[in-house]
C-alpha cells in the first residue's frame, strides 16, 4: 500500500519575523538563549522525552522554513527534534540541516536547560512559555514521587501553546504616517572577541534590594537599569567631553500586555531611549531623569499603534506584496543595513518569570542571553524569577567594562550581587 | 564561597581570579565545588573549513594566474574567460550539489540552470556557432525534467517538496521553442521534443496531483 504522507499545516511569518532570516549570519545569528537552572544534573533520556511531549503542543517551534514565490512560511516539521550536550558558546547560528530543520536547539549541561531559539519562531515572552512548559514536563519524569496522578499524566504551561496569530496584523489600526528613523547611535568600541567566542557575565541579585533602590530615586527598575547602562557607557567608553552621537538605549517591549492580545509568535516593539552626553559633566540624577522623561513619553498605545502602524502597512502594501521574495529579501537587507545604525545597547527585561508552584522548589533560576555581535558589542537580557533578578550581559567585546561598573555601582548602592561568568576571559587575565 | 574585596562580589563560578577585575578571590572555608554554568572553551569544535580555503585559494590563483598571462600576451580568443566561466560554474553548482540533505529536484534544477549557462556563455566564447541553444539546453532541460520526475516517481510521498521545481522546469521547457521562434536557435526538432517533455510534466501535476499538491500551489503562491 502506498505511503501517505502525513497532513502538514503552514502559518506565515508574523510582521517582523520576515526580518531575520533575511538579515541573520554566522556573525549576527539573532539567536537568543533562555535556560532554566534545576538542582540536580539532567539526564538526557528524560529531557528527550519531555521535548517529545512538549513540542507537538508549540505550534510556533514545531515548524520548518520554507520559501514561496511571494513570501517564506512556516510549515509543520514532522522530523524528531533531539537534545544535545551543551559544548559550544552560547547563541550560535542555528543551521537548519543540522537540527532537522528545526530553528530551535535544545541544549544541556550539568543542572541546566537551555533553549535557543531563532528570533524568527518568537519573542522572549514566547520562548519562556516553551522553555516552562519544557522544564515542568521535564520535572515531573525525573521526581515522579514529588507529584499526583493527576499532575503526572496533565500536560503543565501548554495553555495558549497552538496560538498563531499575527497579533500585529490584528492590532493594525491605519495612523498617520510617521517615520521612526533614529539618528547614528554612539558606539562601543573595544577589542574584538575570536568570532567563536562571547563574553558572558551574569550578575543575580535580590529584587527586594534593588526595588527599595529604584525606589528611593521615584523609578521602575527599568528605568533605573536603563539610565545606568547609559551612564555606565558613558563613564566607561567615552572621554571626558562627552561625545555628540546619542547613546541609543534600545528596549524591546511585550507588546501583549498593552493590546490585551495573546500569540505564541513574536508580538513585540521597541522603545529608544537617546541621551546625548556631551557640553557639560553629566551626574547620573541627570540621566535617570532624562530616562524617566523619555519612558514616559514612549511607553503608551497610542506610540506603539502608530509604530505598528508603520510596519503593518509596509508589509501588507500591494507593491510589496507582488515583489517576488528573491528581490523582496534584497530591498529588505538594504534598507536593513542602512538603518541599522541606531542603537548602541539593546536591553531587555522579561521581568518576573516565576514557575508554576507545584514546580517552583526544583527552578533555581533562569538565565536569558541574547547573541552579540560586532554592531551591538554589549546587550543585556534581564530575567527575574524566585525573588532574584539577573542582569546576563553578552558582549563581542574582550573584557568586562560595563558589567563592571554596573555592578560596582549596585554595590556601592549595599545591594548584594552574585556574579557567574562564562570563563571565556581566563586565558588572558 | 569565592568573594572579590575590590568589586565587592560573591563570583559563584569556578574562576580562579575575579571576572570582572581580575583580582584574586578570597576563598572562604566553606566554600563547595558548583555544578560548571558553561562548558569549557575547550570543549568547542574548530571549525576551519580547510578544503573550502584551499579550493578557494586556487581558484582565485588560477583565475588570476590566467587572466594576467591572457593579457601579456593577447590572442585573438579569450581563452582564459573559458577558465573564469568553469570556475564560476564550478562554485555555483557544485557546493549546492554536495551539500548535505537539501531536496533532490531542488539540486536537479540547479544543475539544469547553472549547466545551461556554462554552455551558452562557451558558446558564446567560442563564436556562437549556437551548438548550446540548438542541441545542449534542450537535452539538458529534458534530462532534468526526467530526472526530477523519476524522483517523485521513486518517492511520491514526497511529491510536494519536489513539485514546484518540477512545474518550474516544466516551464522552462517552452524556452527552446521560444528562441526557435525567434530566429536565435535553429534545432526544429530537439525545440519540439523539448516541449513535448514540458507538456507532459503539467498535465500530468495538473491531473495526478492531490489535495497535497494543490495545498503546496497555495503555500508557495501566497501573496
Amino acid at each position: 500500500m502506498e505511503k501517505k504522507q502525513k497532513e502538514t499545516n503552514w502559518h506565515k511569518l508574523d510582521n517582523t519575523a520576515n526580518v531575520f532570516p533575511v538579515v541573520a549570519s554566522k556573525s549576527m545569528t539573532n539567536v537568543y538563549r533562555l535556560s532554566v537552572i534545576l538542582n540536580d544534573k539532567i539526564n538526557p533520556q528524560l529531557l528527550q522525552q519531555a521535548l517529545d511531549t512538549v513540542l507537538p503542543h508549540f505550534k510556533a517551534f514545531c515548524v520548518r522554513l520554507r520559501h514561496g514565490l511571494f513570501w517564506s512560511y512556516f510549515e509543520t516539521n514532522l522530523s524528531k527534534a533531539l537534545v544535545e550536550k551543551e559544548q559550544e558558546a552560547p547563541c550560535r547560528q542555528i543551521d537548519p540541516l543540522i537540527t532537522n530543520r528545526y530553528l530551535f536547539r535544545v541544549l544541556y549541561y550539568e543542572n541546566r536547560i537551555h533553549v535557543e531559539i531563532f528570533h524568527a519562531l518568537t519573542d522572549g515572552i514566547g520562548g519562556m512559555r516553551f522553555l516552562k512548559a519544557l522544564a515542568y514536563a521535564y520535572i515531573k519524569l525525573a521526581n515522579p514521587d514529588s507529584f499526583t496522578k493527576e499532575q503526572l499524566s496533565q500536560i503543565h504551561g501548554i495553555e495558549g501553546a497552538s496560538n498563531t496569530e499575527d497579533a500585529y496584523v490584528k492590532n493594525y489600526v491605519s495612523k498617520k504616517r510617521k517615520t521612526f528613523k533614529e539618528p547614528h547611535a554612539f558606539r562601543v568600541k573595544g577589542e574584538f572577541r575570536a568570532p567563536d567566542s562571547i563574553g558572558v557575565l551574569t550578575a543575580a541579585m535580590p529584587i527586594s534590594q534593588l526595588k527599595s533602590l529604584c525606589k528611593s530615586n521615584n523609578a521602575s527598575i527599568s528605568e533605573y537599569l536603563t539610565a545606568l547602562f547609559a551612564y555606565g557607557i558613558y563613564k566607561e567608553y567615552m572621554g571626558a567631553s562627552g561625545a555628540k552621537k546619542p547613546v541609543n538605549m534600545f528596549i524591546p517591549v511585550d507588546l501583549r500586555r498593552i493590546f490585551n492580545t495573546d500569540t505564541c509568535l513574536n508580538f513585540f516593539s521597541n522603545i529608544v531611549v537617546g541621551i546625548t552626553f556631551a557640553n557639560k559633566q553629566y551626574t547620573f540624577e541627570d540621566v535617570l531623569q532624562e530616562v524617566k522623561e523619555k519612558f514616559a513619553k514612549q511607553i503608551n498605545k497610542d506610540y506603539f499603534e502608530q509604530k505598528l502602524s508603520y510596519t503593518v502597512r509596509s508589509e501588507t502594501s500591494f507593491i510589496t506584496r507582488v515583489v517576488p521574495l528573491p528581490l523582496k529579501n534584497g530591498i529588505l537587507r538594504i534598507i536593513y543595513e542602512h538603518s541599522n545604525h541606531g542603537s548602541t545597547m539593546p536591553f531587555s527585561n522579561l521581568g518576573a518569570q516565576d514557575p508554576l508552584p507545584e514546580f517552583a522548589p526544583f527552578i533555581s533560576g533562569y538565565r536569558f542571553l541574547i547573541y552579540a555581535c560586532e554592531h551591538d558589542a554589549i546587550k543585556c537580557g534581564a530575567i527575574s524569577c524566585n525573588g532574584s533578578l539577573t542582569l546576563n550581559f553578552t558582549t563581542f567585546l574582550e573584557g568586562f567594562k560595563l558589567p563592571r561598573f554596573v555592578v560596582r555601582w549596585l554595590t556601592e548602592n549595599n545591594i548584594d550581587v552574585e556574579i557567574e561568568s562564562n570563563g571565556d576571559d581566563d586565558e588572558i587575565l | 564561597m569565592k568573594y572579590c574585596s575590590d568589586c565587592k562580589v560573591q563570583v559563584l563560578d569556578n574562576s580562579s581570579a575575579c571576572p570582572l577585575c581580575g583580582n584574586g578571590l578570597a576563598i572562604s572555608a566553606d566554600d563547595t565545588a558548583r555544578a560548571a554554568a558553561y562548558p569549557p572553551k575547550s570543549m568547542r569544535k574548530k571549525s576551519y573549513g580547510l578544503i573550502k580555503r584551499i579550493m578557494i585559494f586556487l581558484s582565485i590563483t588560477a583565475g588570476a594566474i590566467c587572466l594576467v598571462i591572457n593579457f601579456i600576451r593577447p590572442e585573438p580568443m579569450w581563452w582564459s574567460l573559458i577558465v573564469l566561466v568553469s570556475l564560476i560554474y564550478a562554485w555555483a553548482a557544485v557546493p549546492q550539489f554536495l551539500r548535505r540533505g537539501g531536496n533532490y529536484a531542488g539540486k536537479i534544477f540547479t544543475q539544469v540552470v547553472c549547466s545551461s549557462g556554462l554552455v551558452v556563455s562557451l558558446d558564446f566564447l567560442l563564436g556562437w556557432q549556437k551548438w548550446s541553444v540548438n542541441y545542449v539546453v534542450p537535452v539538458l532541460l529534458c534530462v532534468g525534467i526526467s530526472a526530477v520526475s523519476l524522483v517523485v516517481m521513486l518517492n511520491a510521498t514526497n511529491w510536494a517538496r519536489y513539485v514546484m521545481y518540477q512545474v518550474l522546469l516544466g516551464f522552462f521547457g517552452f524556452i527552446p521553442l521560444v528562441l526557435y521562434f525567434l530566429g536565435i536557435s535553429q534545432n526544429e526538432i530537439f525545440a519540439l521534443i523539448t516541449t513535448g517533455f514540458a507538456i507532459a510534466v503539467l498535465v500530468a501535476t495538473f491531473v495526478f496531483g492531490d489535495r497535497t499538491i494543490k495545498n503546496e500551489f497555495k503555500r508557495r503562491l501566497r501573496f
